[in-house]
């Protein structure tokens, strides 16, 4: 009853958080008038809750604000003492600023959604039936994306001592899980992992242990499609996540409270024990971020031979930064007091030790992780290969980005789970056993392996100067009966490029690369032939339609890959629903013989090819290197555009757009010339196009 | 009653209060008095709830536990450098503080703000120094409190508010019955408030109970003697605490009653003889020195 009495008399005292008020009403009611102007302009490509990535800033910001408002007098010994003198429990001020807090953000922001959601309704009729649904989800995820924030300052301020302690905590609670496994596990990963693509569990763990990415992830931030938007439902893992970081920052906060002194306000933190934690995780995290650092920078781990070097490097480099680290933070806290710097030497052993069996334990590992092949727990797999079913421009990106989207992409599409999976296993069998074979020999870095494949010296057919034997790279996901998925990158020899022919050869891979073949015969759909330099019409009835996708299936089946080393494309046949049943795009290859036959039928003059179009000019750009002091090279744009010019590039140029398998048929990249660029005229509707090309090997 | 037993607060490696002890009765106005460091401030707050004692207890009218906010309605805090909110006038400030205490006197408020040309209507951030010190005298003693804590509230004031100052401390203790602990390093601040003084130094009580009281065995004469007259003998009694010679002129402390002391020092003959009063910081001299403290720098 007593507790009663002072509660009630001092949460009216709290109601004087008028800044805190201020700051979230106005904010929010801002947003609200913004964003109902937007709403009425544009209710489609508006959203006012999930998928608003400025509500997430000002959840983001509102809850680190309030936080540093409700609670700074935990910073400010006058107004401390102030309010601790008062007859309320010291809890009681601080749970009932805690409340407020919570109050000044949750009520404006009920209210804003709930205004928008209504007006929406009123104007937009799909969202009109999502309308309950969305605002409730938005409430709910925004008002998570708050808390967690909230608490992250609020726990920050109750260990701090001081506004600058408090803000780098706050720093370091937002920043340091995204730091550790984004900028130091995977660095870890790519320079001591010689397989290494992604793991996705670093990957995770970088978003859920990064309150900003998690964020973002909780509140749909990355869509932009309405429908998209408004079926959005957090992955459960990320939810998860966020009640995680709710709860276990609530503990802490609540330990904090309790265990705060008072009496070290003013000083660096007014907890001991976060005083210690904040020592303990910050020596760590500079310890193992040096040693990755240097890991990355020396680049000793390209070589094998140099990965024993590295770790050592790596390992001192890291204990020393740690116990550095550490000494200079006991120091600082200290007032550079012999007698304090040394006191905790046990602490600083420990986090030394831990520096270094995390540093040591990539090494150590590297050959299990490298030597992993789950062939009988794998139930599908997606297999990538650059410069295979994949056109110039997306050769040059697989091999320069690492992880790349065209990679990405290329796995998802050809996932296999029958078959095919078993034709690439087989074939992995032989790259994983003949590489482990070679794992001392073998060179870590991409790039080197890449640079053979695709640079401006090369066809794209030799095999790297290393003497390693590596042709190109295979990227694969093992997706695992449990659920969970393993990517390794592997070198692949020529030898062994040449063998992945059976998989090739499989109809679930063909289906794969072809996906016309299984997209069957659509009779409402609009057919055009693509030679690469104009599109023609082709008015087919519905049994052409069918006789023209049996016969590019059975031509697909009968192809085998070493065919595509013999020819180039013909052009494609594009076909495009107009009900939007589908897609599809059919290269067509002199070895197609039945699709070219009927292609010739319907009266398509397949052979034509660029050079058979009166070309008007060809535009191109030289790269020359150093032409005298001074002079460090440059680029030169070429016109050619007199008929001796003309004809003697245009018996080489070959639509770019054609250039489908870079790997086996390569075309000439090589030399100086590039960005080649045709103006050809179009007979039909005498006009002008512009044809992107590049060079057929001389 | 504030009863201290064995009260022990350490800042990491440093010792703010060493084991102190010590019994404030109702109805007095108590000083604490100390050099800065020497424990003044650490103990108020701890009797005002807002630190907690390492070691030891403190009972406040028998209650165990200072930071029980039952136990806090009996007590009023003022700091040296209160807190006020940033708008804040002196009046909403009253009915803030009403909130709390349920003794607050609102209207007695008003009436010492008329008296002291204080308004109660402006916001206190426009006050002096000397101002925000009356006003906020004024809150500490109209919240009916029965115990008033003050740590360094004279500090910094001009001699006139300050004199402003203890006489409203004197009328209010004549109005009624509440005990005042004056915690400053400076015993003139003190002297003519406290009959009870406590001195602390380096966290330790040196001292404490009513000087003056005890101050009545100790007298302090001046006298003339005759040109070469030898006082040497002054030495060798244990009656005499301290004498000092300048040419024939002559200043001595004695214990005794001023019968005894006379007689003392009829044997030397002097010209003239008189009594002359002792101030509190002489006494505050004579106890310390001996109890073997020396008092000139616990006082500096």
């Amino acid at each position: 009853m007593t507790s009663g009495k002072f509660f009630g008399k001092w949460i009216r005292e709290a109601g004087r958080g008028h800044i805190a008020a201020a700051l979230s009403w106005g904010l929010l009611m801002i947003y609200l008038a913004v964003t109902l102007t937007r709403l009425s302009l544009d209710p489609q490509y508006t959203f006012f809750g999930v998928g608003s990535s400025e509500l997430l800033w000002i959840s983001e910001g509102l809850g680190l604000a309030l936080a540093f408002v409700e609670f700074f007098y935990l910073l400010q010994q006058r107004k401390q003492d102030f309010y601790y003198s008062l007859p309320v429990r010291k809890g009681t001020v601080f749970w009932s600023r805690y409340v407020h807090g919570i109050l000044h953000y949750m009520i404006p922001l009920v209210i804003v959604m709930t205004v928008c959601g209504v007006y929406q309704s009123t104007v937009d009729q799909v969202f009109f039936s999502e309308a309950a649904g969305y605002t409730g989800k938005s409430i709910l995820m925004y008002g998570a994306v708050f808390l967690i924030f909230y608490h992250a300052g609020l726990l920050s301020v109750a260990v701090s001592g001081s506004v600058v302690t408090a803000v780098l905590v706050c720093a370091g609670i937002l920043l340091y899980g995204g730091t550790l496994s984004g900028n130091v596990l995977t660095v870890f990963s790519e320079n001591f992992f010689r397989t290494y693509y992604r793991i996705p569990l670093l990957e995770e763990m970088a978003t859920v242990l990064d309150p900003m990415a998690l964020a973002g992830r909780l509140t749909g931030w990355e869509l932009y499609d309405q429908r998209e938007i408004l079926a959005f439902v957090p992955d459960v893992s990320y939810i998860a996540a966020a009640v995680l970081w709710i709860l276990l920052s609530l503990c802490l906060l609540i330990y904090a409270q309790k265990k705060r002194k008072t009496e070290r306000t003013g000083r660096a933190f007014a907890l001991p024990a976060g005083e210690r934690a904040a020592e303990i995780l910050l020596a760590f995290l500079a310890g193992v971020w040096l040693g990755s650092y240097l890991t990355d920078l020396t680049g000793l781990t390209d070589s094998p031979s140099g990965v024993p070097a590295g770790a050592a490097l790596s390992a001192a480099a890291g204990v020393c930064s740690a116990a550095v680290v550490h000494l200079v933070l006991e120091g600082t806290a200290g007032g550079c007091r012999k007698q304090a710097i040394l006191r905790r030497k046990w602490q600083m052993s420990a986090v030394c030790a831990a520096v270094l069996l995390t540093i040591l334990a990539f090494p150590a590992g590297a050959s299990s992780f490298d030597r992993y092949f789950p062939e009988d727990e794998t139930e599908q797999i997606g297999i990538s290969i650059d410069g295979l079913g994949m056109d110039y421009e997306q050769y040059r990106d697989a091999v320069y980005e690492t992880g790349s989207y065209t990679t990405d992409q290329q796995m998802k599409e050809y996932i296999l789970a029958d078959e095919g999976k078993r034709a690439v296993l087989a074939w992995l069998s032989s790259v994983v056993n003949d590489d482990s074979a070679n794992v001392n020999d073998a060179v870590t870095n991409d790039a080197v392996a890449n640079d053979a494949t695709v640079n401006d010296d090369d066809t794209g057919q030799q095999e790297n100067g290393s003497g390693d034997g590596s042709y190109t790279i295979a990227t694969v996901c093992y997706r695992l009966q449990d659920g969970s998925e393993k990517y390794r990158r592997y070198q692949v020899s020529r030898e062994q490029f040449q063998a992945f022919s059976s998989v090739y050869d499989t109809v679930e891979y063909k289906e794969k690369a072809y996906p016309a073949i299984t997209v069957g015969t659509m009779a409402d759909a609009r057919y055009t032939w693509e030679d690469g330099v104009t599109e023609t019409d082709l008015k087919l009835t519905e049994d052409e339609k069918e006789a023209l996708a049996l016969a590019y299936r059975e031509d697909v089946e009968a192809m085998s890959m070493e065919d595509l080393t013999k020819a180039l494309p013909e052009g494609f046949v594009c076909v495009d629903s107009e009900t939007g049943a589908g897609s599809a795009r059919m290269p067509v290859y002199p070895f197609h013989e039945q699709t070219c036959g009927l292609l010739r039928e319907y009266g398509v003059d397949i052979e034509k090819t660029i050079k058979d179009y009166e070309i008007r000019s060809v535009e191109m750009y030289e790269h020359y290197g150093s032409v005298g002091p001074n002079i460090s090279g440059g680029v030169s744009r070429i016109i050619c555009d007199t008929p001796e010019e003309i004809e003697k590039w245009s018996g080489r140029l070959f639509p770019e757009r054609l250039d489908l398998q870079p790997l086996l048929y390569p075309l000439d990249h090589s030399g100086n010339i590039s960005d080649i660029r045709a103006e050809v005229e179009d007979p039909r509707t005498n006009s002008v196009t512009r044809v992107d090309c590049c060079l057929l090997p001389e | 009653m504030i009863k201290i037993r064995g009260l022990v607060k350490k800042f990491e490696t440093a010792c703010a209060l060493d084991r102190i002890s010590l019994d404030v009765q109702d109805g007095i106005m108590f000083g604490l008095l100390g050099t800065n460091g020497a424990g003044k401030s650490t103990l108020l707050r701890i009797l005002a709830g807002i630190l907690e004692p390492d070691e030891g207890e403190i009972f406040i009218d028998g209650e165990g536990n200072p930071a029980d906010p039952s136990c806090k309605e009996n007590i009023f805090y003022l700091p040296d450098d209160p807190y006020y909110f940033p708008n804040a006038s002196m009046d909403e400030m009253v009915r803030f503080y009403s909130r709390f205490y349920p003794g607050m006197d609102g209207k007695g408020a008003a009436a010492m703000a008329e008296s002291l040309h204080l308004d109660m209507n402006i916001p206190l951030r426009t006050f002096s120094k000397g101002m925000k010190r009356q006003a906020f005298l004024i809150f500490a003693l109209c919240a009916g409190t029965k115990y008033l804590l003050c740590d360094e509230v004279f500090d910094g004031l001009d001699p006139v508010v300050t004199e402003v100052m203890k006489n409203l401390f004197r009328q209010e203790m004549k109005e009624r019955n509440f005990t005042v602990v004056v915690a400053s390093h400076k015993l003139n601040d003190l002297e003519d408030l406290c009959g009870n003084i406590a001195i602390l130094h380096r966290g330790g009580v040196v001292t404490a109970g009513d000087l003056k009281t005890r101050g009545e065995n100790i007298r302090k004469f001046q006298f003339v003697v005759p040109v070469g007259r030898d006082l040497g003998g002054l030495d060798s009694c244990s009656s005499v605490i301290r004498w000092q010679r300048e040419g024939n002129f002559v200043r001595l402390t004695a214990h005794g009653s001023d019968k005894e002391i006379r007689a003392l020092l009829e044997r030397y003959e002097p010209k003239f003889l008189e009594e002359v009063p002792l101030s509190l910081e002489e006494i505050f001299i004579e106890e310390m020195e001996e109890e073997g403290y020396d008092i000139r720098k616990v006082l500096r």
